[in-house]
């Protein structure tokens, strides 16, 4: 088929045959571009124009190059000692990045707790110093060997409005803490008690709803020791981000100084 | 199957199967001592880089050249890539020379290219200067000399019309012999973007070129 027309070609699929000029074509698509090029005249002018301008660009002029570019001792020494600095500079921006995120992290988890203390009601928490408290919601773990047992007397006395008769697993054990069979608490225990914040009905009926752990730990969230223990890592986190960030530039500083 | 032939390489012969291998020796003449050069380098000897520098900086110059069509900034771009050569002779894992040091100086043709980008000015100084056109041979018809400048001059035109992208992947294919593999990894894209980028602009220059067609023919 001999189709030299220009409409003819304006089907034909230019990008076939120069990628059958740069080989980039399979078996199939081979057989089609060397049928525009037997068929079209475009398609043999386009090919061949490829191979002339490729041809031509190859043999483009180069200027001679200006100087030599051989390493004079100076310029090795200067790169000898550039190595290791660039290795510095690499490190110095890992550094920055790295101190970066925890300042990043460190601020987040101050702010978070600094809410969380600020918007969170005030009974929300159970004190971890309820220990005894703590094991008595966790049911049957309780051996009364626990000596903060009684919990504070705020606390029992909630447990008591909530759970009240008919309530069972760690709700009986609630009230078995407080019972008279539970053993004594002692002058200094109680003093730790009552210097205890007192625990809220909330807590007490979280506890009464028996959401313990295995160990008898209740699942409460945000106790004042893991808001310090967060507070505390948050801090020293941000104070290790911003020694990074500004360490560095502080002692580059006093070293130009 | 991309069977890596440029068919028109060697002319217009679409049947032609030279591929990469082919147009590329894999042993390049003095690879041995190319690497024992780079070897006695590791170990301090500055002669030994020296000769290295020898050995290609007129290859390089003139692969950078076609880059950054400024004399002056293409000469930065190659004594930038001995400098990183040197610093970075550890980092040889063995295979060609001409090809690792080509690597280094087409990532710093293209960092001027970026650099260039950003703050444009006067593209290509050099283009409007005939001053570095070669001499003419004394055997070579004045007419024949006219044609060849006349080409040159219009294709030099007709690159610069390119993205620089676009040039590089052709600059490296059809001058160097790099394959598409080699081009991106050396501008860190896909292969497929490179077969674009050089389709692409293939097509972008024969068609910038077709009024001066006749110059390309005779």
């Amino acid at each position: 088929m001999k189709m030299d027309s220009a409409t003819a070609h304006a089907n034909h699929d230019e990008s076939l045959v120069v990628r059958l000029y740069g080989g980039d074509v399979d078996a199939q698509e081979r057989l089609r571009a060397l049928d525009l090029l037997t068929g079209c005249e475009e398609c043999a002018a386009l090919f061949a124009d490829l191979g002339s301008i490729a041809v031509a660009t190859a043999a483009l002029p180069v200027p001679d190059r200006p100087r030599a570019f051989t390493l004079s001792a100076a310029d090795a020494a200067r790169l000898r000692r550039s190595a290791p600095a660039h290795g510095r500079s690499i490190w110095g921006g890992l550094t920055r990045q790295l101190g970066g995120a925890f300042a990043a992290i460190g601020l987040a988890g101050v702010m978070l707790m600094s809410a969380v203390t600020a918007f969170a009601p005030a009974a929300s928490y159970v004190p971890t110093s309820y220990q005894g408290s703590e094991v008595a919601l966790g049911g049957g773990s309780n051996t009364g060997d626990s000596p903060n047992v009684g919990g504070s007397p705020a606390m029992v006395d909630a447990s008591n409005r909530v759970s009240g008769p008919g309530s069972s697993g760690s709700e009986s054990t609630n009230l078995t803490a407080s019972s008279p069979g539970a053993p004594k608490v002692t002058p200094a225990q109680s003093e730790k008690t009552t210097a205890s914040p007192p625990a809220s009905p909330t807590v007490s009926q979280r506890g009464a709803g028996a959401k313990s752990t295995s160990s008898g730990q209740p699942l409460s969230r945000g106790g004042p020791d893991l808001r310090l223990a967060v507070l505390l890592a948050s801090v020293g986190l941000l104070l290790v981000g911003l020694l990074m960030l500004v360490g560095p530039r502080l002692g580059s500083r006093r070293v130009r100084s | 199957m991309n069977d890596k032939t440029a068919a028109g390489r060697s002319g217009t012969d679409p049947d032609s199967d030279r591929g990469a291998a082919a147009r590329r020796p894999t042993d390049e003449p003095g690879q041995g001592i190319d690497v024992a050069l780079v070897e006695q380098a590791l170990r301090g000897e500055l002669d030994a880089f020296n000769e290295l520098v020898l050995r290609h900086q007129d290859h390089l110059f003139a692969l950078v050249y076609r880059l950054v069509p400024d004399r002056d900034q293409a000469a930065d771009a190659v004594q930038e890539a001995f400098f990183s050569a040197y610093r970075n002779l550890a980092s040889f894992r063995g295979g060609s020379v001409r090809s690792w040091l080509g690597k280094i100086a087409v990532n710093a043709a293209m960092d001027i290219q970026r650099s260039r980008r950003r703050r444009p000015s006067n593209p290509y100084p050099e283009l409007e200067d005939e001053s570095w056109q070669p001499l003419a041979d004394e055997t070579e018809e004045p007419e024949t000399r006219t044609l060849a400048v006349e080409r040159s001059r219009a294709l030099a035109a007709a690159l610069k019309a390119l993205p620089f992208e676009q040039r590089n992947c052709i600059v490296l294919f059809d001058v160097n012999g790099y394959d598409y593999s080699e081009i991106a990894a050396i501008m860190g894209v896909e292969v497929g973007t490179v077969k674009s980028r050089i389709h692409r602009g293939r097509l972008t220059l024969r068609t910038v070129l077709a009024p001066m067609r006749e110059l390309f023919r005779g």
